[in-house]
């Protein structure tokens, strides 16, 4: 066997380039199912475990996709935002626990979640260094963002303007990093945490700046009009970008706390029957709608599926075309390999060994083929890894 | 079959399946150590005369014996074994296999036969015929950076490298000129002598017949009805 094999490895490496098309044609056909599949299993993987941990999302009422990935994954979302007066209501229940979320923001490219600290809590995050955000201001990055922006605690950055040309818009809002998550494979790793408060300062309601009350704190010029308990004053007025130690209860907020916006709530219920009441509430409401996330991600993997038994029928077509490509090669060198079989069988080689030389060559080039798709699938993994993160 | 002879048929037939070439060999034999031509036109049929004598085509009847083992009671993969261990061709073309380097192509029987055990003796035996023949510096080469001459060398050395006690040569000077013919030729008898081996050569260049024990007329060995 020993001399067979060396005989069809002689044979491959002297005809390399049809034994490297071969393996090519082999390992695209070995690696479109295996990536799909394994794309699959870690979408599902994450998804669903992703769902799991979080048993109700509310929010306004519309596109249950759109609330769940936003409220889930940090997607920007369409829908419009539910109040805080909505999160006062479910608290007052005094059952399970609301969390609020508000991912309207971004900072370098990350999203800005502002929320409470039951979300870290619920979700079993902790600082690997520094500490979670306790201020107004502080920023606790994911894992990854600290990474790609190479920041830690006691760093600065900025959160991004919300437009650039209106300067009626609230501007940048600087935010001191408190500290760096633990990684967890999840979207935590890529998003920014605030405070729920400080979300509302980069929105711009929520702001701080000097005293304007107290006689001649201001000249007269920046004053456009008093009322009775109020004051109007001149855009001009420059508000605080930064919340410090000094300036910290300057800042106020210029609307009813109830009608603070939110993008969605998670909720975790004390109970089976909290939950229940929960939802049958709110989907009597025109408004607000609260769903069960695993149940939208199962939605969501079913058309995931469909599209994944297309893609396995693709390779199935594929593979077959393959192996039909490469029998015809196989047999086509089988008959250009006559004489030299003849030859072989006049000389004393039986006609299994002569099969055994063919069989070899090809088992060869499949398990190179299989190799490669494997290398192929690691590299995908490895080097392309937002080809298989989930959103 | 007495010591002497190698090689015996009798009352062999042998048919074509298409059935237009119908062959019959009534008596054939080779004796240990002779030195056999066997001339023919081209297209008389010499190479099934030595494809039968050797199992490659199986006689309808008749019976041949190969040093002592009854041929034609063999089945196929068993005429095999035997042809591998006591035959050695070297064909017309040469059929040296361009994948695969000269050393390669020498122990080809060695690589395609698990009954023969390729050890250091035999590689060694495949050097020695290597520098026998003049091609010792050529081993790491493929076939097709080889002359005609020194491919004919290897495609010798293939069929000695097995040591077999018969040695049978179609055409082997077919694609070679004069001055070639006779070195190939010298090189044959030299090899064969050697070792000892029995050669039968089939040939229809008439210039190389005094130099045999023995000059067969293919017409007298096999008669062939189309």
């Amino acid at each position: 066997m020993r001399g067979l094999l060396h005989m069809a490895g002689a044979h491959a490496r002297h005809h390399r380039w049809r034994s490297l098309l071969l393996t090519f044609c082999l390992t695209v056909a070995f690696l479109l199912p295996a990536t799909t599949r394994q794309l699959m299993t870690r979408y599902e993987r994450d998804l669903s475990a992703r769902a799991d941990t979080t048993p109700l999302v509310a929010g306004t009422r519309g596109n249950r996709f759109d609330l769940t990935l936003g409220a889930l994954y940090f997607r920007q979302s369409a829908l419009e935002p539910v109040h805080m007066g909505l999160l006062e209501q479910i608290q007052d229940r005094g059952r399970g626990v609301a969390v609020p979320l508000h991912t309207g923001h971004l900072t370098r490219e990350a999203t800005l979640v502002g929320t409470s600290l039951e979300y870290y809590e619920r979700r079993g995050l902790r600082a690997v260094t520094g500490s979670l955000p306790m201020m107004i201001g502080d920023a606790l990055l994911g894992s990854a963002v600290a990474a790609r922006l190479g920041l830690g605690p006691g760093d600065g950055l900025n959160s991004d303007p919300t437009n650039l040309y209106d300067i009626n818009q609230p501007g940048a809002t600087r935010l001191s990093v408190c500290g760096v998550l633990a990684p967890t494979a999840t979207p935590d790793d890529d998003a920014v945490f605030v405070d729920i408060k400080t979300a509302w300062m980069v929105s711009g309601l929520v702001h701080g700046h000097g005293d304007v009350t107290s006689p001649g704190a201001l000249e007269e010029d920046m004053i456009l009009s008093r009322g009775e308990d109020s004051l109007s004053v001149s855009p001009a007025l420059i508000e605080h970008d930064q919340v410090s130690e000094e300036n910290l209860w300057d800042f106020h907020l210029h609307a009813s706390p109830e009608e603070l916006p939110l993008t969605a709530i998670l909720y975790f219920p004390a109970d089976d029957k909290d939950a229940t009441i929960l939802k049958a509430e709110f989907n009597r409401s025109a408004v607000h709608q609260m769903v069960g996330p695993r149940k939208v991600v199962d939605e969501l993997l079913n058309y995931a599926f469909k599209i994944k038994r297309l893609l396995d029928g693709v390779a199935l077509v594929l593979i077959i075309s393959t192996l039909t490509f490469g029998g015809l090669v196989l047999s086509l060198t089988a008959r250009l390999r006559k004489e030299e079989f003849d030859m072989l069988h006049a000389i004393g080689c039986s006609r299994s060994a002569t099969w055994k030389l063919v069989a070899l060559e090809l088992a060869g080039i499949v398990t190179l083929a299989a190799a490669g798709a494997a290398v192929g699938l690691i590299l995908l993994i490895t080097l392309a890894p937002d080809l298989i993160r989930v959103f | 079959m007495t010591d002497r002879a190698l090689l015996t048929a009798e009352a062999l037939r042998f048919a074509y399946p298409e059935g237009r070439f119908v062959a019959h060999v009534p008596r054939f034999r080779l004796d240990r150590g002779e030195r056999v031509a066997c001339v023919g036109s081209s297209g008389a049929g010499k190479t099934t005369l030595l494809h039968l004598l050797t199992g490659v085509l199986r006689a309808d009847s008749g019976r041949i014996e190969l040093n002592g083992a009854r041929l034609t009671d063999l089945d196929e993969e068993s005429r095999r074994a035997l042809r591998i261990r006591t035959v050695g061709m070297v064909f017309q073309q040469f059929a040296l296999l361009d994948y695969l380097c000269v050393l390669d192509n020498i122990l080809l029987p060695y690589l395609v036969s698990e009954a023969l055990d390729l050890d250091a003796t035999v590689r060694e035996r495949a050097r020695s015929l290597a520098e026998a023949t003049g091609i010792e510096a050529l081993l790491d080469r493929k076939p097709g950076q080889l002359s005609q001459g020194e491919r004919q060398r290897v495609a010798l050395c293939r069929a000695l490298v097995t040591e077999p006690p018969l040695v049978l040569a179609d055409e082997p000077t077919g694609n070679l000129d004069a001055t070639r013919t006779d070195a190939a030729m010298d090189l044959l008898f030299e090899v064969c002598a050697r070792h000892g081996s029995t050669l039968l050569v089939v040939t229809h260049d008439t210039r190389l017949l005094e130099r045999f024990d023995r000059v067969l007329q293919l017409e007298e060995c096999m008669q062939v009805t189309r």
